[in-house]
């Protein structure tokens, strides 16, 4: 684990993922959406319930 | 009347599960009476081959009756009834060996279907025909075990081996169909329609006068109709025409749903979706995907889903030109990565619960590739 990590402390939290309209059909998202991939360094980027929204996730990764 | 336990037909699947027999599988009791008939006559055509003939009352030496039901999922249990001892039989074959000798055949060529071993020594092609009636009725997820001696597992018996017997003799196969659609063009002179199912294919049907206004109604006032019959199929499964169809009615509400489970839209509406990528469509990196390589993927997964009776996958592009195929049961999700340029396939199961995973690298050039696809596919998620 990286030394700036941390484990989260409530089970309850929910991560945000943001996934390719293309990987998602007929609502049913493609597991590839949650493989991490080279360009990634293989990490699976999301974002903390509770640090932000998911309305705020969605909006950052699209002002991207 | 005395009779002897001949065979147990142990059904086994959703339909069977109550207490009762459903009527609509009576006839695989008397299709497989006929199979073992026509297997004891050819026996004994090899036996005597100097006979021209059967001997007199041959058939009618064999009779069967369903003795009771056992339970344990529904359990027929047939019985022969025996002649007084003493009756004259035919020839120097005691009858009952012979129709014994039958029964034990019919269960020696199921059990080694798909093996190495040959099934066939004294089999011809007149036999494995036979099977085209007995496990009719039986839908996908259905089998009949086949018990003849105590002690012994029973044979199992499903549509794969009916099919896998049939085009052992014939290039295509023929198989019950019930469909749901929409007749799009009618041929009154030459007696058949074209249809066009609820899942996006058009399938010719030919059919009696007796349904011509049906037919027509639906024709006129674009109404689902539903078509049961006589199918024919390619040797992938692939549904090529309704040779005669045996019932067309106006359909029920709500079957304008497709029949089949998985992803609601159609194998070629996805592809479709495929085909309008363009260049960088993933963040500007994305490949575009050759149309005749889609035109096979759509064959492909066609095929496999029709052959193997599976869910329609989820169908999705990768960024690297690939396309992934995913199912996903209670217990399995089942991913096949498909490579169009090389024709290749990554094929992953991950159990659901548990950290079991397999996997299995395919190449299309290599003959029966599709057809291990489709039973990765099939023995994952039937296994549910």
């Amino acid at each position: 684990m990286p030394p700036e990590a941390q484990l989260l402390k409530d089970g309850g939290e929910m991560l945000y993922r943001q996934v390719f309209p293309a990987f998602v059909r007929d609502g049913r998202p493609s597991s590839q959406a949650f493989c991490p991939t080279p360009k990634d360094n293989h990490l699976l980027s999301v974002a903390r319930s509770a640090l932000t929204t998911a309305e705020a996730a969605h909006n950052n990764t699209q002002a991207r | 009347m005395t009779t002897r336990q001949f065979v147990t037909l142990a059904f086994r699947g959703a339909r069977f599960e109550g207490e009762s027999l459903p009527v609509e599988v009576l006839p695989e009791l008397s299709a497989y009476r006929e199979l073992v008939v026509a297997v004891a006559k050819a026996l004994y055509q090899a036996q005597n081959p100097s006979r021209q003939r059967l001997p007199k009352r041959f058939e009618a030496g064999f009779e069967l009756v369903l003795e009771r039901i056992d339970r344990g999922s529904i359990v027929p249990v047939i019985s022969r009834i025996l002649r007084p001892q003493g009756t004259p039989m035919f020839g120097e074959q005691p009858l009952e060996d012979l129709f014994d000798q039958a029964r034990d055949r019919v269960e020696h060529i199921i059990a080694t279907c798909g093996s190495d071993e040959s099934p066939t020594e004294g089999t011809t092609k007149d036999i494995l025909g036979r099977f085209i009636t007995f496990g009719r009725t039986l839908q996908p997820d259905e089998t009949i075990g086949l018990t003849s001696h105590s002690g012994k597992p029973p044979t199992v018996y499903g549509r794969r081996i009916r099919q896998a017997l049939l085009l052992k003799v014939q290039q295509s196969y023929e198989d019950d169909v019930n469909l749901v659609g929409e007749v799009r063009a009618l041929d009154k002179d030459k007696g058949y329609f074209s249809l066009k199912t609820t899942d996006g294919k058009k399938i010719d049907v030919r059919i009696t006068p007796l349904f011509l206004p049906s037919a027509l109604t639906s024709l006129k006032e674009e109404a689902l109709v539903r078509v049961r019959g006589n199918g024919v199929f390619t040797p992938e499964g692939v549904l090529q025409r309704v040779s005669l169809a045996t019932d067309v009615s106006l359909a029920e509400e709500g079957e304008e749903l497709p029949t089949r489970p998985g992803c609601s839209t159609p194998i070629e509406s996805q592809i479709q979706s495929l085909r309008s990528l363009m260049p960088g469509w993933y963040d500007g990196t994305g490949l575009a995907y050759d149309p005749a390589a889609l035109d096979w993927l759509q064959a492909l997964l066609g095929g496999v889903v029709e052959g193997f009776q599976l869910p329609i996958p989820h169908t999705y592009p990768t960024p690297e030109g690939a396309a992934r195929a995913e199912w996903t049961s209670r217990r399995w999700g089942v991913v096949a990565v498909i490579h169009l340029a090389q024709k290749t396939a990554e094929l992953v199961a991950a159990e659901m619960d548990s950290d079991v995973m397999e996997d299995c690298h395919l190449e299309f050039s290599e003959p029966g590739a599709e057809v291990r696809l489709g039973r990765f596919v099939a023995d994952h998620l039937l296994e549910s």
